[in-house]
């Protein structure tokens, strides 16, 4: 017989990912994990040693037992943030460094949830999967996660997802194409609805309470309430409903996908709103407008900025009930202008102001200054200034056309630099990236910041 | 092997603008939604809270824009049953209808019929909000523009729920361009279709949604009504206040009170206010009232209906102490049932309460018997108002009733004697001029 925990595998029950006090990335030996797993006479899977450990851990409190199930869940989340990280860190800006903190967390959030990687550990159960599956399928449901990923535009779609949110046309026209029979898609309707009333509706209630609860599968009341409304004179096995709701869910699944249609989305975006793109050489034009309006679209613009940076720095605190999230939110409101200035008068780069804030990376900064929608807010804020000072420009408001090929004008004015400067932020290395601000909009944010020191 | 982790993770267009959804948010949405039908609690807890959202988002983009809530249909309860969106909520100059959704990166769109089809819901712009409920979070992540739903709209096909299936691409996700719009646009640019009036519905339809609403229970109405009674039940207020109160209220005199309620909404009524200027509409239901003159000289011995009125009136003020004064239309109508029985209205106006009184007497023709055992029912569109028979016991061998309601308000009578024969009148109602 061999012994297929292999030296390459079993290290990962004796190697403790850690995140040190800085944010790093550390992997601590642990020889005491290391002679315990050698004293394991046992030889088969994985799985099979993770029975074993777990046995020790729960029946006979070998705390070295636990440490090594510790070990090996710690690897596992750091493979999974990196798998997510190559996977989609690229397009929706984040590194696996910033999401390992969250998941490697040691410290409870709250007396009610333990850290989870013990809740991981405490929670697993070899009889339904390995620890590699268990872990990366907790973390994925995490609630930190789910948020980190979620404003990041990425979403977990789980069979229970797509039920709650599918509704009885969709479900009658996807089982249309399937060419299900009129008994089978009645079926499925009346399995649909007594899944919203058993399963869904109460959910939805209990979170309302604040009762916090990420969607489980549903349980076995659950399961007989559905059946019993599926079929009242015959119920189904609870096993039986299970299978039937995760079989609605693939179909459902497999229309999603064909309803994507491999159709990349920005794509489709620049499909639905042309956006009335600047000619590349349209300069004369700008400055034809700039010549125009030059004094009024001056007043405008400082308006607007004011406004807007106030607005934001106002908007930070908004909502922010206890002490401790108020001081936080001042001290993002003050970080929020040193960067704001540190950008556009210093024209440093973002990972410079990441260090001297003491952020973590560029890709913090870049979401504390949000300079996509900051840019876009004064953009429109300008607009809608001009629209009440400069009534030979009133035609341009009355379609929606009209209005895009003005905004755009005064996007070119404002800022073709700072559109370059938010592209190369994003793939901006920590060295040697020199820019100078020299746009109408960074000139203008640089004097009202100014302004706004001097007055302090 | 590693692809299957992250399989069930589907990309948004854009990274979300996240806004939190607070405590006092999310009770406020359960006490709203807590009062609807069960199967109806889950769509409005998340249409007020696709509001809750939509208003911290625009609180934190651009809080110079005017929101306006009062009139959106969360406010009203009835609405906010049946509808799987939050409609007329104003923007600035615009309206606006909010979809939210649990499933931010679903590929399709559910569009309620109703926000597309019926006047009373349409939107300059149709706003997706995505809810997370678990994590307490919401986002605007797609706006579609009326010019482009109306483009859009002669290839779309109802689907069984009377929902349209749109393409999330029809969307936009830039939410950049829909701020833009709203504070700079001027709302003359998306034109929306005219409001129509709410047809009539003929004695059939009129019965056969008495006998659904009836029945609805806890059903969806795409499985109970057809879409034209779904539409009228959706533009008549008082239609839902009704179901709304089968919730709670007494499921027998609401049955009862129903078919009153949809033949004053649905019936042509008698303006008893021309009868102040001696006119009498022509009216097509076949009942033609004909007015009397207050006698100006009571000669005795003249029984003209015009004098048999007076006295009636003499004798209900001696008795009640209720005066009709001068000014008063006053008519009177010949029923067949019961072996011919007379009804005699008198309205008035007070013009100083913003209120007008109907006075009603219900007897036999003179010279006919009374007709003992005869009944009537007086309803306006909350409640029945009135219920009585005629007994023998009685004092008076006559009916009489005095309501009162503002210009708005309607009353409709219906008489049944003892045989089981039934007339109900054409509504009253009292039009200034």
């Amino acid at each position: 017989m061999s012994r297929v925990v292999n030296s390459s595998v079993s290290e990962r029950y004796w190697q403790r990912v850690r995140i040190d006090r800085l944010g790093r990335l550390q992997v601590e030996l642990r020889p005491d994990a290391q002679a315990y797993i050698a004293n394991w006479a046992g030889v088969a899977t994985d799985l099979d040693l993770q029975r074993w450990l777990v046995n020790q851990w729960h029946h006979s409190q070998q705390a070295l037992a636990g440490l090594c199930l510790e070990c090996f869940i710690s690897n596992q989340m750091r493979d999974f943030c990196g798998e997510l990280a190559q996977r989609f860190g690229k397009d929706h800006d984040f590194s696996r460094d910033e999401l390992l903190p969250l998941v490697l967390l040691e410290e409870a959030t709250n007396a009610e949830t333990p850290p989870l990687l013990q809740r991981i550990r405490d929670s697993f159960d070899p009889e339904r999967g390995n620890l590699s599956t268990w872990t990366v399928r907790v973390v994925k449901s995490d609630r930190l996660v789910r948020r980190f990923l979620l404003e990041r535009g990425i979403e977990q779609v789980t069979d229970w997802l797509i039920l709650n949110r599918t509704n009885p046309g969709r479900l009658e026209r996807v089982l249309r194409t399937l060419n299900a029979t009129a008994t089978e898609r009645q079926e499925a309707q009346r399995l649909l609805a007594a899944y919203h009333r058993c399963y869904r509706d109460p959910l939805v209630q209990q979170r309302a309470a604040g009762t916090r609860s990420r969607y489980p599968n549903p349980s076995d009341a659950q399961l007989l309430a559905i059946a019993q409304q599926t079929a009242p004179e015959r119920p189904p096995a609870l096993p039986q409903v299970l299978a039937a709701l995760q079989q609605l869910a693939q179909h459902l699944r497999a229309d999603r996908i064909r309803a994507r249609g491999g159709s990349v989305q920005t794509v489709q975006l620049s499909d639905t709103m042309p956006l009335a793109a600047p000619e590349p050489d349209n300069g004369s034009e700008s400055d034809h407008f700039l010549a125009a309006y030059r004094q009024q679209f001056d007043v405008c613009l400082d308006t607007a900025i004011a406004q807007t940076i106030e607005h934001r720095v106002t908007s930070f605190q908004q909502g922010k009930q206890t002490p401790k999230a108020r001081a936080k939110a001042q001290t993002k409101a003050e970080n929020f202008l040193v960067a704001l200035h540190a950008f556009h008068c210093q024209s440093a780069s973002m990972s410079d102001i990441a260090a001297q804030l003491g952020l973590r990376d560029q890709p913090s900064v870049s979401r504390l200054l949000d300079l996509k929608h900051l840019r876009a807010d004064i953009a429109r804020t300008t607009l809608s200034q001009l629209k009440q000072r400069v009534l030979a420009l009133a035609q341009a408001y009355v379609s929606p056309d009209g209005l895009r090929d003005l905004e755009a004008r005064v996007q070119t004015v404002l800022a073709e630099e700072v559109d370059a400067a938010i592209a190369n932020a994003q793939k901006e290395a920590s060295t040697g990236y020199n820019r100078a601000m020299t746009s109408c909009l960074a000139l203008a944010i640089c004097h009202y910041l100014d302004r706004r020191r001097s007055a302090q | 092997m590693t692809t299957q982790w992250t399989q069930d993770l589907q990309p948004l267009a854009a990274a979300p603008e996240i806004v939190p959804l607070g405590p006092t948010e999310r009770e406020q949405a359960a006490t709203i939604s807590q009062v609807l039908r069960p199967s109806r609690r889950t769509q409005a807890y998340l249409n007020v809270l696709a509001l809750f959202g939509f208003a911290a988002w625009l609180q934190q983009r651009a809080p110079e824009l005017a929101l306006q809530i009062e009139s959106c249909t969360n406010a009203q309860r009835l609405r906010a049953e049946l509808l799987d969106a939050t409609c007329n909520v104003q923007v600035g100059g615009f309206q606006v209808c909010l979809l939210p959704t649990l499933s931010w990166s679903d590929a399709e769109v559910a569009l309620p019929r109703a926000v597309v089809d019926l006047p009373e819901f349409n939107a300059h712009f149709y706003i997706l909000v995505g809810i997370d409920e678990d994590l307490h979070a919401a986002a605007v992540i797609g706006a579609l523009r009326r010019d482009r739903l109306t483009t859009l709209q002669a290839d779309l096909d109802p689907q069984i729920d009377w929902t349209y299936a749109l393409p999330r691409n029809q969307f936009n996700a830039n939410t950049d361009e829909l701020l833009l719009d709203l504070q700079c646009l001027e709302p003359v640019a998306l034109p929306l279709p005219a409001a129509e009036p709410i047809p009539d519905l003929s004695p059939q339809q009129r019965d056969s949604l008495t006998e659904h609403l009836l029945n609805l229970g806890d059903r969806p109405l795409w499985e109970v009504l057809t879409w034209p009674q779904s539409a009228t039940l959706l533009r008549q207020p008082r239609l839902l206040e009704w179901l709304q109160r089968t919730a709670t209220g007494d499921r027998q005199s609401l049955n009862r009170h129903l078919t009153d309620l949809l033949q004053l909404i649905s019936q042509p009524a008698v303006n008893v206010g021309l009868w102040l200027h001696e006119r009498a509409e022509e009216l097509t239901t076949g009942f033609q009232w004909q007015l009397v003159a207050e006698p100006a000289l009571r000669r005795v011995g003249t029984q003209t209906p015009g004098v048999t009125l007076a006295s009636l009136l003499n004798e209900i003020e001696r008795n009640t102490g209720t005066p009709v004064p001068a000014r008063a239309g006053r008519g009177y109508l010949d029923l067949e049932i019961g072996g011919g029985v007379r009804v005699y209205a008198v309205a008035w106006s007070l013009s100083y309460e913003d209120n007008w009184i109907l006075l009603l007497i219900l007897g036999a023709i003179p010279g006919h018997p009374t007709p003992h055992g005869l009944q009537w029912r007086i309803a306006d569109e909350t409640d029945t108002l009135i219920e009585e028979t005629l007994l023998p016991q009685r004092t008076n061998d006559y009916l009489f009733a005095q309501v009162i309601g503002s210009y708005a308000e309607k009353f409709l009578v219906t008489v049944t004697d003892a045989s089981g024969a039934t007339e109900t009148l054409p509504p009253f109602e009292f039009c200034l001029q």
